[in-house]
């Protein structure tokens, strides 16, 4: 996976003058924020086995925003700052529910409610990050914390490292014990990694 | 349709397809609180409290009042001052040093606290007035009784009387239970203790109601007024 540049979002919008955007209150930076990040946020959240994906990607971006205005640095600060919200709100949400740990498939939330999009090339997605997610649940919390954060958010090990709570050392560590763990769930299971695709 | 593929190429197109998570659409606006913001930017003051932090636990709000504290230098300070307090006072206790200003171990014997009348009365034996609930039984009694407790009770399972009647009882229930008769209650009980001491089978008699009218008048007071006593002789018209 390619680095960005620090200084770009995802869609390669210059962050510096989004961030300045919402200093200054404009509804169209919020929602451009909102469209970029709030998709790797969802995704998070429900491979981390959120009971309810879309309602707490809802309240991380609005506290993201109600705290925007004191925020400094770049890009990957903020991508950083976003999941360590999302992850404590994780966190809160399994308190609340009784330290429950509930699953939750693409397919059990139902589709994404998308405007005007290809049916089948929605399914065909849904199908996929159904069976990625339920193979990221065998691993264990940490280690799928660490792929998740260093694939999905994109972030680095020093980055991971300060929204874990951990050393740099240790998150690597982890990150080599889930990709081998991986190896020994994708052998086992024998499943084709391009059915998905090929239905 | 199944594809071989090495453990490598399975790793990378899971990893691929990992990252392809985030190419779903962009999630529901559920909030109205975020659409407000999406719409029109974030009010003054806040939109909610759904995004502001929640409420700090009481005991987090304290351990963070103490860890403030302790950052300022009067926190330290007083902190200083309270650990060295505290070992002047437990070496002064243990004898170590002498404080004047504090008082000594031998003279806390002879302190108010400890010389209370309860106290005194304590150590004074059963025939005293002690504030426990034995004390109150022992005052009951006639002068000199030394109560319950006493020696009396030790010589009552001394003599001959009790051991006496005991021994009697202890034989029925023998007999009973080795002449096979028919259950009658005592049986059973003879026959679950049989070794029970002659003074202690005294006990059990008394809780017998054939018992009760060798007891004296004691069963007669609890009658309440009115009802006839079963022994008295019925006056007829």
């Amino acid at each position: 996976m390619a680095r960005r540049d620090k200084s770009t979002t995802p869609d390669g919008e210059a962050f510096a003058t989004l961030l300045a955007a919402t200093h200054s209150n404009a509804p169209w930076a919020f929602e451009r924020l909102f469209t970029t990040y709030a998709p790797r946020v969802r995704a998070y959240l429900r491979a981390r086995g959120s009971a309810e994906p879309e309602e707490l990607t809802n309240d991380v971006f609005l506290a993201v925003f109600n705290s925007l205005r004191g925020f400094t640095g770049d890009e990957a600060a903020f991508r950083s700052w976003i999941f360590t919200i999302a992850r404590n709100r994780l966190i809160d949400e399994r308190r609340r529910l009784g330290r429950r740990v509930v699953t939750v498939s693409a397919g059990a939330v139902g589709p994404p409610d998308a405007v005007g999009g290809d049916v089948e090339t929605e399914a065909l997605v849904n199908i996929t990050s159904d069976w990625v997610t339920d193979q990221l649940a065998k691993l264990a919390p940490d280690q799928r914390d660490v792929l998740l954060l260093r694939i999905v958010a994109d972030c680095t090990i020093d980055q991971i490292a300060r929204i874990l709570g951990k050393r740099p050392g240790a998150v690597k560590a982890l990150q080599r014990r889930g990709l081998a763990a991986l190896r020994t769930i994708l052998d086992r299971e024998g499943v084709p990694l391009d059915q998905p695709a090929d239905v | 349709m199944r594809t071989e593929h090495s453990t490598e190429d399975r790793l990378a197109a899971f990893l691929h397809q990992l990252g392809q998570l985030d190419d779903l659409p962009r999630p529901r606006v559920v909030r109205p609180e975020l659409a407000v913001i999406l719409e029109h930017g974030v009010p003054a003051g806040g939109s909610s409290l759904l995004g502001t932090d929640p409420p700090k636990p009481r005991r987090r709000k304290m351990l963070t009042v103490l860890s403030t504290a302790l950052t300022t230098l009067t926190g330290k300070v007083v902190l200083g001052t309270a650990i060295a307090a505290a070992g002047v006072g437990a070496a002064h206790s243990a004898g170590v040093v002498d404080v004047p200003g504090l008082p000594d171990n031998a003279p806390a014997v002879e302190s108010p606290a400890v010389d209370t009348p309860a106290s005194d009365h304590a150590e004074d034996g059963p025939g005293g007035g002690a504030s426990d609930g034995r004390g109150a039984a022992d005052d009951s009694g006639a002068p000199g009784d030394p109560g319950v407790d006493g020696d009396e009770v030790s010589d009552r399972a001394t003599s001959g009387e009790p051991q006496e009647d005991g021994k009697e009882f202890g034989t029925s229930i023998a007999e009973d239970a080795t002449s096979g008769t028919p259950a009658d209650g005592r049986v059973g009980a003879g026959a679950e203790q049989p070794d029970v001491p002659a003074g202690s089978a005294d006990t059990g008699n008394e809780q017998q109601p054939d018992e009760l009218p060798e007891s004296g008048g004691t069963a007669d007071e609890h009658i309440p007024d009115g009802t006839p006593a079963t022994d008295a002789p019925v006056d007829r018209p």
